[in-house]
């Protein structure tokens, strides 16, 4: 019985949506299918009591974000700083400048945050959203005032923190617009809001988002200035050997 | 891009192509209180300002160097560290009086000095001496000074520079470059002079070599690391020849060693071991290579929960550490001052907790015990991050064992504050 309301979910969904999850993910593919890119931004937490963390960083990848590297430029405190993501960032490294020390970083960190932001070491991982999660298109409507699908992502393992994710995707710019990220009890503990896209070159791109933790009522807005596509970048940067260059 | 340079091109021609744009200062302020609650308190006020200058020429190469400028406002006098007539202060006192005892037999002591060597005499004698016999006010050290030339196949480091061997947290067998103290497992590693190759193999791979001058080459070190990963763990095997410079003063013997570590996860928990094996050459003492080898080990796991609580677990096995404290002597104290070893004893464990509250706040409660002796330092701490490049932190180091007998009963407690301001 159950199997067969699945089915017939299945069924009415499919009847309901102009168009399939997949033809919606292969055009958000499509807008993301630069070589590499360069970013520097300036990371902002905003504390539960109101005070502010403020950090300059400079991150790379290539390879469809399959490699990945951040560089702290600010504050003095954490300067020099680097973290390496490989395998779409199933393989993570940190380097610190003062311990000279290269540590790989452990699955069980990977859902704490980094430089005491409300992005984790998986929130910035790049992964396959097909091969990682189960996608399913659960509505269309307007959100901020911008029309979207609303597609839910279910991990197809229970490998991260997150038990379910539901993202708010433009029907024209086919970017996020805002998404929701649920902890193992189903309840929501993360929101990524998109303030600002613009168009960088031929890929619309989220030069400013915020990802809010409902629990702690902390924020963290992330504001891309100087963003370049498609520069030739070394491939030689995501490795060990430059964390320690 | 990569560009290949020729070996003869020096700093000097580094910097004429480069522009200063690439100039980097930095460093930090620190300043440690603590508070040793003997029986009348003593305050010991350390200062340290680390100035560190880089400039970098990418994908060619840099220069880098480091100042460390320490200042004792308070010094410790080493003689109330530890509870009068404990082992602690025995053995100290017996490094002592061997060490003038060697400077006797080497006609380096005046009358006066050979006058006053009972140990009582000469306890009282060092005791009344100006603070700063012991510690000179002002220390300079380079920590880092080193040209870095990058090659199409190989970075090459020149000068002094920090190595930084192992995976271990609180013990790194394989680091024989540092002097590491367990209870204070995330200090700044010292600089070393050495000459450093590093070839690449893959994004995580590669081999290391290093020479260490010494003298001449006889008195030199060096040694290897060879770094893979596979099946998600970080594995690397390493070899040396090690000689320290204070081999004559402290009667230290080269060494050989020969070790490995690795570092993963079984499941989420994350694991890393490491191991050495040495070998010292004692010559001339009747001993043979094989008598006198030993190995350290190190083991532990760690686990942080959804909630921001990290736990860990540390072994340590020091095979050169004694099984009994009726054992510690003084030539147990010149291992761990030249680096070979981290306590006195043969096992120990260490474990603890750290968890960030209200965003600015990190509590941690670590304990390393001695498993020989049975005595323990419990390692409370409160750090509070005033601002992005200010922090507060409060600290405690409290013994718990047999007050005289005992590792770390033997030690008075202590209470440290430490400031830290970067720039």
């Amino acid at each position: 019985m159950i199997r067969n309301a699945v089915s017939i979910a299945v069924l009415f969904s499919a009847s309901v949506f102009a168009v399939s999850v997949d033809e919606i993910l292969d055009k958000m593919e499509e807008n993301e299918n630069y070589r590499t890119s360069r970013v520097e931004m300036t990371q902002i937490t905003v504390m539960t009591g109101g005070r502010e963390n403020v950090s300059r960083l400079i991150s790379y990848s290539m390879d469809d974000g399959d490699k990945g590297l951040m560089e702290y430029v600010s504050p003095a405190r954490i300067k020099g700083m680097k973290i390496l993501l490989l395998n779409g960032g199933d393989d993570i490294w940190f380097y610190s400048p003062r311990t000279a020390r290269v540590r790989k970083i452990a699955s069980h960190q990977k859902n704490q945050s980094i430089n005491n932001s409300d992005f984790s070491y998986e929130d910035l991982s790049a992964k396959d959203r097909r091969e990682e999660y189960r996608c399913t298109l659960i509505g269309t409507g307007r959100k901020n005032d911008i029309a979207c699908y609303t597609i839910e992502m279910i991990p197809k393992k229970k490998t991260g923190s997150y038990s379910k994710a539901v993202m708010w995707i433009d029907k024209e710019k086919y970017v996020p617009v805002e998404g929701h990220f649920f902890d193992e009890n189903g309840e929501l503990w993360k929101k990524l809001l998109i303030v600002h896209v613009e168009k960088v070159g031929k890929y619309w791109t989220m030069n400013n988002i915020e990802m809010r933790n409902v629990f702690k009522g902390s924020k963290t807005i992330m504001n891309m200035e100087k963003i370049e596509y498609d520069q030739e970048l070394d491939p030689a940067m995501f490795t060990e050997r430059y964390l320690k260059q | 891009m990569v560009k290949p340079m020729g070996i003869t091109l020096t700093a000097a021609a580094l910097a004429i192509g480069g522009g200063f744009d690439n100039l980097h200062f930095g460093g930090y302020l620190e300043n440690r209180t603590s508070l040793m609650l003997a029986g009348d308190e003593l305050f010991t006020d350390i200062a340290t300002v680390r100035v560190e200058g880089a400039w970098n020429r990418k994908n060619r190469g840099g220069i880098e160097a480091h100042a460390i400028l320490t200042a004792a406002l308070q010094p410790l006098d080493p003689f109330e560290t530890f509870r009068q007539g404990s082992v602690m202060e025995r053995t100290f006192t017996e490094l002592l009086l061997g060490s003038m005892t060697l400077l006797d037999s080497l006609g380096l002591l005046d009358t006066t000095m050979q006058a006053i060597f009972s140990s009582s005499d000469f306890k009282s004698f060092f005791r009344y001496l100006p603070y700063t016999s012991f510690y000179p006010k002002e220390k300079l050290v380079m920590d880092r000074a080193l040209i870095k030339l990058f090659f199409k196949g190989c970075d090459l480091f020149i000068g002094r520079q920090t190595i930084a061997w192992g995976t271990g947290y609180a013990f790194n067998p394989t680091d024989i470059w540092n002097k590491k103290n367990p209870l204070d497992p995330g200090a700044p590693k010292t600089g070393i002079n050495a000459l450093r190759i590093e070839i690449p193999f893959g994004s995580s791979s590669g081999l290391c070599m290093i020479a260490s001058p010494g003298a001449d080459f006889g008195r030199s070190s060096g040694g290897f690391r060879l770094k893979g990963t596979i099946a998600g763990y970080d594995l690397s095997a390493c070899a040396m020849r090690i000689m320290n410079a204070d081999m004559k003063l402290l009667a230290i013997p080269p060494r050989i060693m020969a070790g490995a570590d690795m570092a993963g996860q079984i499941g989420e928990v994350g694991v890393w071991m490491e191991g050495a094996a040495f070998n010292p050459v004692y010559g001339g003492k009747n001993y043979t290579d094989f008598d006198s080898l030993y190995v350290q080990l190190d083991a532990g796991c760690d686990y942080t929960f959804e909630n921001g609580l990290y736990l860990m677990l540390e072994y340590y096995y020091n095979g050169l550490g004694q099984t009994a404290s009726d054992n510690y002597h003084a030539a147990d104290l010149v291992n761990m001052f030249s680096g070979a070893m981290s306590g006195f004893g043969r096992n120990y464990l260490l474990y603890g907790m750290r968890k960030t509250l209200f965003d600015r706040f990190t509590i941690s409660a670590f304990a390393l015990g001695n498993m020989n002796d049975r005595s323990v330092m419990f390692l409370p701490a409160l750090e509070y991050v005033v601002s992005d490049n200010i922090s507060v932190e409060i600290g405690g180091q409290i013994g718990i064992g047999d007050k005289q007998e005992t590792e770390y009963g033997s030690v008075y407690n202590s209470i440290l504050l430490k400031c830290t301001g970067y720039f």
